[in-house]
């Protein structure tokens, strides 16, 4: 499968995903984002601009179903799928633990530019709003770290291979 | 040069994307919560997914549900429910309006109106970026869903407005708790007009009350006055929850909003013009 279609398809497959976890409980909707995973997980699979690329398209899916402003989410998603790749270059991200301090800390940085671009934009204190996002790194490097070896043996690759 | 495009593809790349956000910022900044065309684009292509899936979460639910519990009278029950909650709906609708209107054949067009353009719809999806700022119904222009169209929860309270992207069948409703929404509102048989705005919680606070103000008090309704030009009025918005007097001018009013985000499932939208209702 080439992997452009990869990427379509865990696009659609995270949107899918998204709009149950709304249905299920809309507590859940908020600490899982799987579009940061997949965004991160494409990063360390095929490099920094795939992960910005992957990022740009998440993120302005995030928007467009969100009364902000049309383009934070995406910039914001840009940015972090860049970072994924480039460290993932210079630190192997293979273990469960490493995995999920990667995506702790990358979705933590997410959080920070998306709220300072709306704190700037909008002139709201840093911290406003929905308690349940404050999860969010925590839940993403949790469900990350146990879907990134799925994901790689149902991909067959490595991302190690790749570099 | 060439050569130092290809060393620095990747940077380029990276830097080319970063520049189509800013601009996509830079042009959605003035508009406001009006879409732009991108956003619409991007919303009517992934919002019929968004439909599909709930479509098909709830189908397989309902089997699941009519197999295991009695299938009738679940249909009759459900079906009876729908009834009562539309004519809820169309019962707090018309007797606020009632108290409007004194000309009896007046009245009697503008109820036909009111009850021929109530749409039934449902919420399937949640706003992205929090939660208390907007929701997806699964009706849109194909209805004759239009921007500023009033949306009610199953009891008649006012829950927000139709907003930009609308797309041919599903369309964005902007909640009052949003930080951005603004209702003009008044106690319930009071005189004190005040401002209702969200702020991205599950809370409301009612702005521009003076501190010298004496009249809004805790446990008070809040109605709609109409005199924002988007809401009708006499329309139930919330409780005020507590009055707090501030060194400031205004006193600091919060409310708690009637509509329950996590129990709003069905909701009815006002498809009539605000203006053909003042």
């Amino acid at each position: 499968m080439k992997i452009y279609l990869k990427i379509i398809l865990a696009i659609l497959a995270a949107f899918v995903l998204h709009t149950l976890f709304g249905e299920i409980s809309n507590k859940i909707f908020f600490v899982v984002n799987l579009f940061t995973i997949i965004v991160i997980y494409f990063a360390v699979l095929k490099g920094e601009i795939y992960g910005a690329v992957t990022g740009s398209v998440c993120g302005l899916i995030q928007d467009s179903f969100s009364l902000g402003i049309f383009g934070v989410a995406g910039l914001a998603t840009t940015i972090i799928g860049y970072l994924a790749g480039v460290i993932s270059k210079k630190i192997y991200v293979m273990s469960f633990f490493k995995i999920f301090l990667f995506i702790f800390t990358l979705t933590v940085f997410q959080l920070t530019v998306w709220r300072l671009i709306h704190s700037f934009i909008f002139s709201e204190p840093f911290l406003s709003g929905n308690i349940f996002i404050l999860f969010q790194p925590f839940f993403n490097a949790l469900v990350g770290g146990l879907l990134f070896p799925i994901f790689r043996k149902f991909l067959r690759s490595s991302p190690m291979e790749s570099q | 040069m060439p050569s130092f495009l290809k060393k620095n593809k990747n940077w380029l790349l990276f830097i080319s994307l970063i520049l189509i956000h800013i601009i996509l910022i830079s042009i959605q900044v003035p508009k406001g919560t009006e879409g732009t065309y991108f956003e619409t684009f991007v919303f009517s292509i992934f919002s019929p997914i968004q439909h599909a899936v709930v479509s098909i979460y709830k189908t397989v639910g309902k089997t699941w549900n009519d197999y295991f519990y009695l299938r009738e009278v679940q249909v009759k029950n459900r079906k009876l429910l729908t009834e009562v909650t539309q004519l809820r709906q169309e019962n707090t609708i018309l007797r606020n309006m009632l108290e409007e209107y004194k000309k009896e054949e007046k009245i009697k067009n503008f109820l036909t109106h009111i009850s021929e353009n109530l749409v039934s719809a449902r919420i399937i999806g949640f706003d992205m970026s929090n939660l208390f700022k907007s929701v997806v119904i699964n009706k849109g222009s194909h209805q004759g869903l239009k921007k500023n169209m009033v949306i009610l929860d199953e009891s008649g309270h006012l829950v927000g407005r139709i907003v930009a992207p609308i797309s041919y069948h599903q369309a964005t409703v902007q909640l009052i708790t949003d930080n951005k929404s603004g209702v003009s509102v008044v106690k319930q048989g009071g005189s004190s007009i005040g401002i209702l705005s969200g702020n991205n919680t599950a809370m409301c606070e009612m702005k521009y009350i003076l501190s010298t103000d004496e009249e809004v008090n805790t446990g008070d309704t809040l109605v709609t006055t109409g005199h924002d030009g988007l809401f009708p009025p006499n329309l139930k918005v919330g409780r005020v929850l507590s009055v707090k007097r501030t060194p400031e001018m205004f006193k600091e009013i919060k409310v708690n909003p009637f509509f329950r985000l996590n129990q709003l499932h069905q909701v009815a939208v006002l498809r009539v013009d605000s203006k053909e209702i003042f």
